[in-house]
């Protein structure tokens, strides 16, 4: 224990002055002869034990008092026989949490960053100028800390928005840590502010936390740990939200409609009624909707629309109502509306009847109208060749899909040709055959840019290809991991359930270390990491799951075999099918399903190059080619042809414009600046945002002086949106919360004046004045009530008289 | 000893101007101006009645008889004198004197008292007889009417208080069987003692057709207990006892005892018929034996 103030406890000496009273009174007293002993003697031998007692009683509190008073003044320190850090300087690492959730709006109207802010204010206040504080906000966790004052902190503070997407607490923390490690002081405090939804709890984000918590332990010097919870009144809050905006079809292709679908959801208690939803295209309205959305339900929004213009598109729904975050009333999607898909198919087994051919099944199935005679455009133009005119097609044309059918096997030139052609973004589709030399595709696919494998080694076949013994391998399934197959499927019934399969050959994906690493080395990395591809919208990104550099199921047998597999190689993709595409060995393009089957693949692999919709906290990434390459897809197809003409006339005079284009990015809240595009191995250039921290449009502009007048595409935009899980407001379980907060050591606050109270005891110990304070008071009024007590106890001892 | 040495001339002349009169009627060997149930000798008409056989012939009032030819008794009112006997406490527990009886002493309140009421009484030519006691009975007088009696008692009441201590109801036992003769008591004691044995002395004295007046003297101090501090307080009949007190501490405790003690001999009192009248000592003597005596025409 200490006293701050330790010369007034000399004060507690005050206690010998009712000692000296007492002694000097014991000895001064009157003497008086007295007739009526006979009544006080009565008195006096009944109470004399009692008043003896109460006496050193009161002796006892009235020295006391003074003691107790003096302690109050001196104000004592409970350290717990520890040396504390007193007002040495310490290094403050503040984790906000800036997710879209803390904007919501309590019952008091304040929004919950706002009441951090008011909280952060008061702790801030608190500290000395010597202090270092960090502020790290959930959103930033990947960008180098910069330590500032309390001053500086507090005006970034003012400056935050609750605009980010979910949290991850022990990645969170995990960066808090290592801020605090860079801290200058070796008085470390972390204090991580947000609401805990539950999502900031979930098992990975505890597994993280547990690390966390082993980094702890081995360090030195340990920061002590608070979370300060705001988020404690979600059940009360009634919100409602945009969650999604989806597309019914794979890719949008200019001048052809689409659908697309709005999910509302009412986390209310209340149905909501004539609800206004409103659809708008780049700004300009375009439909609206009625809806009605039942309580804790959501509702689905249609809009029926075509897009005309070639290029990336901003469709917005937006709802107009008042509930607890308003920012989720509106979400918008990036669409990427793509021109016709040129898919070449190399047929290996080809026939002159109809459907004779290997991929004439195929052909027709990815251009069903120009097949049927129709007017109406397909979304894929298909070229069919042989195997000898892959070189040269591939040149020419330049497709984006090219589909090997049954090739038996190909040269190293036709395979480097092809390898470039992934490399650069293009995909690849391989079916299996008779005449599929299986050594061949098994080796590697090797090319000035790059060497690569396919997915899955190929195997021996599997069941009898031809006569009438063969029979029906276990039916298969498809994995709902790859989602543009989802929409096929209606009710619990398999995408494949009646397609038969015979015959297939046995793909052994790549699973061994080597192997993957050989797959990888040369692949060409897009430096987007695909866990993070799980989000809303379009393109192929969101079917493809974290298995980078390996193969993921697209379809399986019963028996577990694959019989689609799908991986990214380099800038493209790469899908393997263990059967052909005629129905030699299976049924598939008999079936009804074959059609959408492939029209989704196809329109999933090489409808959509660009990803347009990030989640924020996310990286984004912009080919320069598509401000340069006179196949961009926002141009028309007139354009196109006369940027050839004029760019194919002279390629130095292209490369000098390449050097000469200036790049800017305009973010969200309107600045804009200069971009450097960042050299990426094999690929062209590409304007590289790191992490695209705010949600909103993204606006990246290519200055080309020199070819002002070339209806050359020169701005695009990419979208940055907030998952819609920050929308459910829904507080963490306060178990899993304690949980975490023993994991990681820390504190749990409901409000920051306990956080701060806490700081204070753990720097300068608990003071115990308060207590001392009601002790005092509290021996004051029993002196008060033992002197009362003393004259009624020797009243009511007396001996009861009885009447004679 | 003159009566002037004990009692105030102007005090004097008030208690000549009372009379004192009996409740009861007791007998006296001289007629006095007590009015007696006996009718017959004396010397104050009464009434006339008729006759009746049975009637002594000499009472008939022959005169009546001649101016109106019937037969009268005539009727007498007979006044006797009073005996009266004074029971003065001179314990060591009278000797207190406060500061508001400007330090006359119980004891020397009770002189005055007794004084008065002997001279009151002689002066009417009742019997006054005195005994002194404090834990046995000290000096003893009979009753006598005559005037030269005063002296006798006078002497016996200026002697100084005992530092003895009180035992009404052994001395009372004791006192008892010689008053043989039915009379007026008069008590002047602080009834400092024990209440049981005073009753049953006082029942003694009732069962002897006593009547029994209680002059009750006690000191202001005595009564509302009035000190602060630290007090050692030094019996006056046992110097040997002294008991430290807080006097604040104890007001309230010895109040409560003092009133139990108060009602427990009025009780007595009630019962035994025993007239109680309660003094201090700031108070004149003669303006409490008036009261006494308004009580006691007005219950008459």
């Amino acid at each position: 224990m200490t006293l701050l103030n330790g010369l007034l406890a000399f004060g507690a000496l005050a206690f010998t002055v009712p000692l000296a009273i007492h002694l000097l009174f014991r000895n001064r007293f009157q003497v008086m002869e007295w007739g009526a002993m006979h009544l006080l003697e009565a008195v006096v031998r009944v109470n004399r034990r009692r008043l003896q007692l109460m006496h050193l009683l009161l002796l006892l509190l009235r020295c006391l008092i003074p003691v107790l008073l003096a302690f109050c003044l001196a104000r004592p320190v409970l350290t717990g026989f520890h040396v504390l850090p007193g007002d040495a300087p310490r290094t403050l690492v503040i984790a906000l949490d800036d997710s879209q959730s803390m904007s919501a709006r309590g019952i008091e109207g304040r929004t919950r960053l706002e009441q951090a802010k008011q909280s952060l204010e008061n702790l801030l206040g608190t500290l000395s100028r010597r202090d270092e504080v960090i502020l790290l906000r959930s959103s930033q966790t990947s960008l180098p800390v910069a330590s500032s004052n309390a001053q500086d902190v507090l005006d970034k503070l003012r400056k935050v928005k609750a605009d980010s997407g979910p949290v991850d607490l022990g990645t969170l923390l995990r960066s808090a840590v290592e801020a605090a490690e860079s801290g200058v002081y070796p008085q470390r405090q972390i204090v991580v502010v947000g609401d805990f939804a539950s999502s900031t709890l979930d098992d990975a984000s505890m597994e993280a936390l547990g690390a966390v918590s082993k980094t702890l332990d081995r360090q030195s010097l340990q920061p002590s740990i608070g979370f300060l919870n705001l988020g404690k009144d979600s059940d009360q809050l009634a919100n409602l939200s945009v969650d999604a905006i989806e597309s019914g079809a794979a890719a949008v292709i200019a001048g052809r409609g689409g659908v697309f679908r709005a999910t509302v959801r009412n986390a209310s208690d209340l149905p909501v009624r004539d609800l206004r939803l409103t659809w708008q295209l780049d700004g300009t309205e375009v439909g609206q909707s009625i809806l009605t959305v039942a309580a804790r339900s959501t509702t689905v929004a249609r809009l029926t629309h075509r897009i005309d213009q070639v290029g990336v598109h901003l469709l917005t729904a937006s709802i107009e109502h008042a509930d607890a975050v308003l920012e989720d009333n509106r979400r918008s999607l990036a669409l990427d509306a793509i021109d016709e898909i040129h898919v070449m198919l190399v047929d290996g087994d080809p026939a002159q009847e109809p459907l004779e051919g290997e991929s004439d099944y195929l052909a027709i199935a990815l251009s069903p109208f120009a097949f049927g005679g129709e007017d109406q455009p397909d979304a894929v133009q298909t070229k069919i060749c042989l195997r000898q005119q892959l070189q040269k097609r591939l040149e020419l044309d330049s497709p984006d899909l090219v589909v090997l059918a049954n090739v038996s096997d190909l040269t190293e030139q036709e395979r480097a040709d092809l390898s470039r052609f992934v490399l650069r973004g293009g995909s690849l589709v391989v079916f299996d055959g008779d005449q599929v030399d299986p050594a061949g595709y098994n080796s590697e696919w090797a090319c000035t840019e790059g060497v690569w494998k396919l997915p899955a080694a190929l195997g021996e076949v599997v069941g009898v290809t031809t006569g009438e013994n063969r029979l029906q391998q276990p039916p298969g399934r498809h994995h709902a991991i790859y989602s543009p197959w989802d929409s096929l499927q209606s009710g619990n019934q398999s995408l494949f359930a009646d397609v038969e399969v015979f015959a297939y050959r046995r793909l052994n994906i790549l699973r061994t270390p080597e192997e993957q690493e050989t797959a990888q080395k040369q692949a060409i990395d897009s430096n987007e990491d695909l866990s993070e591809r799980e989000a809303n919208g379009l393109g192929r990104n969101r079917g493809i799951s974290k298995e980078i550099g390996g193969a993921m199921k697209l379809w399986s047998l019963g028996n577990g075999d694959p019989v689609a597999v799908l991986a990214r190689r380099g800038a493209g993709n790469v899908v393997q099918f263990a059967i052909p595409c005629d129905t030699a060995w299976a049924s598939l393009p008999l079936r009804l399903v074959f059609l959408p089957v492939m029209q989704q693949l196809v329109l999933d692999l090489a409808g959509n190059q660009k990803r347009v919709n990030v989640n924020v906290g996310e990286g984004l990434a912009v080919s320069t080619d598509l401000f340069l390459s006179p196949r961009s897809q926002s141009t028309t197809t007139k354009q196109k042809s006369a940027m050839d003409q004029d760019l194919q006339k002279d390629e130095s005079f292209a490369v000098d414009t390449e050097r000469s284009v200036q790049y800017w990015i305009q973010l969200p809240d309107g600045n804009e600046s200069a971009i450097e595009p960042a050299e990426s191995g094999a690929a062209l250039p590409r304007l590289v945002l790191p992490v695209a921290m705010q949600r909103g449009v993204y606006r990246f502009r290519a200055e080309i002086p020199l070819l002002k007048d070339l209806p050359l595409q020169t701005e695009t935009l990419r979208l940055a949106s907030i998952p819609a899980s920050e929308s459910i407001l829904r507080d963490a379980d306060l178990e899993r919360l304690r949980i975490a907060a023993e994991l990681s050591s820390a504190t749990v606050y409901d409000d920051i004046t306990a956080l701060i109270s806490d700081d204070q005891q753990r720097r300068f110990g608990r003071e115990i004045w308060r207590w001392l304070l009601a002790g005092l008071l509290v021996l004051l009024i029993g002196e008060m009530l033992l002197q009362q007590r003393a004259v009624a106890t020797v009243s009511s001892r007396l001996p009861k008289v009885e009447a004679v | 000893m003159r009566i002037l040495d004990l009692v105030k001339p102007k005090d004097l002349a008030r208690v000549n101007n009372l009379q004192l009169l009996a409740r009861q009627v007791v007998e006296g060997f001289c007629s006095g101006r007590h009015r007696s149930p006996h009718k017959g000798f004396s010397v104050e008409f009464k009434e006339h009645r008729t006759y009746v056989r049975g009637d002594e012939l000499r009472n008939i009032d022959w005169k009546a008889f001649g101016k109106s030819d019937r037969l009268y008794i005539r009727e007498y009112e007979e006044e006797t004198n009073l005996r009266c006997t004074l029971l003065v406490d001179r314990s060591g527990s009278m000797q207190y004197g406060g500061q508001r009886s400007e330090g006359r002493t119980k004891y020397q309140y009770v002189q005055q008292l007794a004084a008065s009421l002997s001279y009151l009484m002689l002066g009417q030519q009742d019997g006054v007889g005195l005994v002194t006691f404090d834990d046995k009975s000290r000096d003893w007088l009979p009753s006598r009417s005559r005037p030269s009696h005063l002296r006798a008692i006078l002497q016996s009441l200026a002697e100084d208080g005992s530092k003895r201590e009180t035992d009404l109801g052994g001395v009372f036992e004791k006192i008892a069987p010689k008053l043989s003769r039915r009379g007026l008591l008069i008590i002047l004691s602080d009834a400092m003692g024990d209440i049981d044995s005073l009753a049953r002395s006082l029942a003694l004295f009732r069962s002897r057709k006593h009547e029994i007046l209680f002059f009750q003297v006690l000191d202001p101090d005595e009564v509302d207990f009035p000190f602060n501090g630290r007090i050692q307080f030094r019996d006056l009949e046992r110097s040997a006892n002294e008991q430290m007190v807080d006097a604040k501490v104890m007001r309230d405790a010895y109040l409560k005892r003092y009133q139990d003690h108060m009602d427990q001999l009025k009780e007595v009192c009630r019962k035994q018929r025993v007239d109680l009248i309660p003094l201090t000592t700031d108070r004149p003597f003669s303006d409490a034996l008036h009261e006494y005596l308004s009580i006691r025409r007005r219950s008459r």
